[in-house]
C-alpha cells in the first residue's frame, strides 16, 4: 500500500517549490513590508524617543498591510486547475492537507517578516526588551495572519474579482491580532510585563490552527461539489 | 465494479438525466455518448463522488480515479514533478519510484519533455501527461472524460493501449467520449435517452 503519511510531505514540497519559483512574487511581501516602515521616518522625520512606544504598532500595521499583499494563494491556483478534486478523491483528511498549505504559505511570507523585524526595529533604537517581545509577538501573531487569509481566499474562491473582497473581509478579523501585538510590545516598552496578551495571541493562533483547517475543508468541499 | 441505480442529476436545478440505471463489471468498458452539455461529465464526477446526486444510488466497489478535462497540471512544476505529486494521490497506488515514473513518462513518449514546465508544453502534451497518471495507477475504476481530447493518432493509440490492459486486469472503464465507438467491445450508453 501506498505510504499514507507521504501526502502532506508531497504537498508541502510542491507548495514550497512553486512558491521559490516565483521568487519575484514572495519577495515582494518583505521588500512591501520593509518600505512601509520606512516610509514613517521620512514623513515625521526623526522621532522624539519618548514616542518610541509608536514603532511597534507601525511595525505591526506595516505587517498586516504586508500579509494582505501575499495572498496570491496556492489555494486559487490549485482550486481553478481542479487538485482539490483529486485531493478530494484521494481519501486524505483535506483539512491537514489545508494546514500543510497554510504553513507554507506562512513560510514564505510570514516568516520572513518575523526575521527582519528585530533589524527593521534595532534601526528605530528602540530598547531591546521590545524588540524581543515585538518579534514574539509577530511571531506568534502571523501564523494566525495567513490562517485568517487563507480562509479568506476560500471564501472568495468562486468570485471573479475576489482579491479585492478579500481585504475588506479579512482587516477587520485582523484586528484582535493587532490589539494583541502592539500591546504586548507597548508593555515591553513600558517596561511592564507583557506576557498577558503574547499568551491570548498564543491562545488564539492555537485555536485557529486547530479550528480554520476544519472550516477551510468544508468551505472547499463546498466550492467543489 | 459499478453500480447505478434509478440515478438523476441536474445542474442549475434544471435536470440533465433521470432514472438512469446501468452496471459496469470488471473487465468491461462503457462508453458515454451524448451531446455537450447533457450532462457526462456531471455523471462522471457524481460517480467519482465530487458531486451530489438528486436522486438515485451509485454503489462504486474498489478504488477509482477520474481524469477530467481540467488537466491538474500546475503550470510552473514540470511534467515529472506534477506526474509525481498526482500519482500519490490515487488511493490504490503504492509508492511511485521514480523509475516508474520515468517509465511512465516514456510510455507516453514525453521522456524529453520530462522536465519542461507544462506551461511550455502543448495542449496534447498536458493530456499525455494524464496519460501517464493512468499507466501508473492501480485503481481499479477508471472514469475518463474526453480522454482523445487534443491527442494525435499515436497518442490516441496509447490510450487504447492503456484501456486493454486495464480491461485484461479485470479492471473497469466508463469513458466520455463523444468520438465514434472507440473500442469495438465498449458498450455504448446513450444518456440523450435518459434526459
Amino acid at each position: 500500500m501506498r505510504e499514507v503519511n507521504s501526502i502532506p510531505m508531497m504537498v508541502l514540497k510542491r507548495d514550497l517549490c512553486i512558491y521559490m519559483r516565483h521568487k519575484g512574487e514572495v519577495l515582494t511581501v518583505p521588500l512591501f513590508f520593509v518600505i512601509i516602515v520606512s516610509l514613517f521616518p521620512v514623513a515625521f522625520g526623526p522621532l522624539p524617543s519618548e514616542l518610541n512606544w509608536l514603532i511597534p504598532g507601525i511595525i505591526w500595521i506595516a505587517a498586516l498591510l504586508a500579509s494582505l499583499l501575499a495572498q496570491e494563494h496556492s489555494i486559487r491556483t490549485d482550486y481553478h486547475l481542479g487538485i482539490f478534486e483529486q485531493l478530494l478523491l484521494s481519501d486524505y483528511p483535506l483539512s491537514f492537507i489545508l494546514f500543510i498549505k497554510t504553513f507554507a504559505n506562512w513560510l514564505v511570507t510570514g516568516l520572513p517578516l518575523v526575521i527582519i523585524t528585530p533589524l527593521l526595529a534595532l534601526s528605530f533604537a528602540i530598547p531591546s526588551q521590545t524588540i524581543i517581545v515585538l518579534t514574539g509577538s509577530l511571531l506568534l501573531g502571523t501564523p494566525l495572519l495567513s490562517l485568517i487569509a487563507t480562509l479568506g481566499v476560500a471564501l472568495t474562491l468562486t468570485l471573479p474579482r475576489g482579491g479585492l473582497l478579500l481585504s475588506v473581509l479579512i482587516l477587520p478579523l485582523y484586528m484582535p491580532v493587532l490589539v494583541l501585538g502592539t500591546a504586548a510590545s507597548i508593555l515591553a516598552t513600558q517596561g511592564l510585563n507583557s506576557s498577558g496578551p503574547l499568551a491570548l495571541l498564543a491562545a488564539l493562533t492555537l485555536a485557529a490552527i486547530l479550528l480554520v483547517p476544519l472550516a477551510l475543508s468544508t468551505l472547499l468541499k463546498v466550492s467543489v461539489t | 465494479m459499478l453500480e447505478v441505480i434509478g440515478l438523476a442529476c441536474s445542474r442549475n436545478d434544471v435536470v440533465l438525466f433521470s432514472n438512469l440505471s446501468f452496471q459496469v463489471a470488471a473487465g468491461v468498458a462503457v462508453q458515454l455518448r451524448a451531446a455537450n452539455g447533457s450532462g457526462k461529465t456531471t455523471l462522471l464526477k457524481t460517480i467519482a463522488g465530487l458531486l451530489p446526486a438528486a436522486v438515485g444510488k451509485i454503489a462504486v466497489h474498489g478504488s477509482l480515479i477520474f481524469l477530467g478535462h481540467n488537466a491538474n497540471l500546475h503550470p510552473t512544476l514540470s511534467a515529472r514533478e506534477n506526474l509525481a505529486f498526482l500519482s500519490t494521490l490515487t488511493p490504490s497506488n503504492s509508492k511511485i519510484t521514480n523509475q516508474q515514473l520515468d517509465q511512465a513518462l516514456a510510455f507516453c513518449n514525453l521522456t524529453q519533455q520530462r522536465n519542461t514546465p507544462c506551461a511550455e508544453l502543448s495542449a496534447g502534451q498536458r493530456q499525455r501527461v494524464n496519460l501517464a497518471r493512468l499507466y501508473l495507477s492501480a485503481a481499479k475504476l477508471w472514469l475518463l472524460d474526453e480522454p482523445f481530447a487534443n491527442l494525435d493518432q499515436t497518442a490516441q493509440k496509447l490510450v487504447l493501449q492503456l484501456c486493454a490492459k486495464h480491461l485484461s486486469n479485470t479492471g473497469a472503464l466508463l469513458v466520455a467520449s463523444h468520438h465514434e465507438v472507440i473500442m469495438p467491445e465498449a458498450q455504448l450508453l446513450d444518456l440523450e435517452k435518459y434526459a
